[in-house]
């Protein structure tokens, strides 16, 4: 009986500390389509609903959503399409990825305590702490973060670091964010077979997948690695053109 | 009795069956947007689809909308283009400049053509600055296209 009881307290404590860790993300209000995707269907959203991390949302034509992650608020506009990576309220660590559409985050600052709240697209993350910021990202002109209030601070897949505040903008062109050709000594070796697993380097895809830009490795987001693996990047290389001018 | 039982079990199954029916309606343009998104090249008729959900906040059968659209002036009255033909971006630029009346571009009101409304939507920042009226439009390119016209539509607002 006695064992039976420490074994009850140890389950309910551990229950009651994964709960406090990871605690719920709520649906705070919704506005026309805003749905949640189980399986291959999308759900309408209802006020109230918690949601767990990792869930797909997305909001439809003139809809809109808000949900509460920890201490943030966010704001998910018209057309939009994202994911809750991460919520861990102990850590006070939160992060979204978002394949399109624009997003509203205010993350309330508590006291003295470190909070962390990043939104990631496939080629550049912001990272909040307290403060407000609006995060579009879109296939023609790419991510851009506005930081209304405080300071923003931005990784870009290259690794480039930048800080913005006070109302100011950054935006990169998809185009020119594309992470470092990780198969070039594929493409320079024209007698190996392409795509041969030998050749390839693996251990930067697997630190990229890993990363934080794109939540530990989902597959159905950005398809970003599979990218990387079956779509070889151009490389511009420096070529010494010669060329005579015979005057007439 | 068996009657009123049928009758009973006839309302309750009518009511299920449109409510199934409500509820997809309602998911309509959350699947729509999400069915093209990862589409390369996207038609004229998902187009125009699109186009009706934002302006009209509804659509209905290609024809219907292609009708609905040329009775508002967006599209020619010699419109002749099938729903399953790729979309370029002056048929979509040429839509936009029409509905939302755009000022950007001085050419386009000399000239309507869709190179220069493709030209009037740059300057709208609706469009980017590095494509034609020929490029065909990916289902990422026209999210972002629908997105920036449905902020315009919603706040008045031009650049």
């Amino acid at each position: 009986m006695k064992k039976l009881f420490i074994m009850l307290t140890i389950c309910a404590a551990f229950l009651f500390t994964y709960g406090i860790a990871h605690s719920a993300i709520t649906v705070q209000s919704v506005k026309g389509e805003a749905a949640v995707k189980a399986g291959n269907q999308w759900n309408q959203l209802q006020p109230g609903q918690t949601l767990a991390e990792g869930s797909k949302i997305s909001t439809g034509v003139n809809s809109t959503a808000v949900l509460k992650i920890d201490n943030a608020t966010i704001t998910i506009k018209p057309m939009t399409m994202m994911k809750i990576f991460k919520n861990n309220t102990a850590k006070r660590e939160s992060a979204v990825g978002l394949k399109f559409g624009r997003l509203n985050a205010k993350v309330q600052k508590i006291g003295k305590l470190k909070t962390d709240f990043k939104i990631s697209t496939p080629v550049a993350t912001s990272s909040v702490r307290g403060t407000e910021q609006d995060a579009s990202n879109g296939a023609m002109k790419g991510p851009e973060f506005i930081a209304i209030e405080n300071e923003l601070e931005i990784e870009t897949a290259t690794g480039q670091e930048s800080s913005i505040s006070g109302d100011q903008s950054f935006q990169q062109s998809p185009d020119e964010a594309k992470p470092d050709p990780l198969l070039s000594d594929m493409q320079d070796s024209a007698f190996q077979p392409l795509y041969d697993p030998n050749n390839i380097d693996e251990q930067p895809v697997q630190d990229f997948a890993n990363s934080d830009l794109i939540g530990g490795g989902d597959t159905g987001v950005f398809n970003t690695i599979d990218n990387l693996i079956t779509e070889p990047q151009e490389q511009e290389t420096d070529t010494t053109v010669n060329i005579n001018v015979i005057w007439p | 009795m068996v009657t009123k039982k049928f009758i009973i079990f006839t309302v309750t199954a009518v009511m299920l069956f449109f409510s199934g029916n409500l509820f997809s309606q309602e998911m309509n343009s959350v699947e729509f947007i999400n069915g093209i998104a990862d589409k390369e090249e996207v038609t004229v008729g998902e187009a125009v689809k699109f186009f009706m959900m934002i302006t009209e906040n509804r659509s209905g059968s290609f024809d219907e909308n292609v009708r609905q659209l040329i009775k508002a002036g967006v599209l020619d009255n010699g419109f002749d283009e099938s729903q399953n033909s790729t979309l370029d971006r002056g048929l979509l630029a040429e839509m936009i400049a029409e509905k939302l009346n755009l000022k950007g571009s001085l050419l386009y009101l000399i000239l309507p053509f869709e190179r220069y409304a493709v030209k009037a939507c740059i300057a709208e920042n609706i469009m980017v600055d590095r494509v034609g009226e020929w490029d065909l439009i990916s289902g990422g390119e026209l999210i972002e296209i629908m997105t920036g016209v449905s902020v315009i539509l919603e706040t008045g607002r031009q650049k």
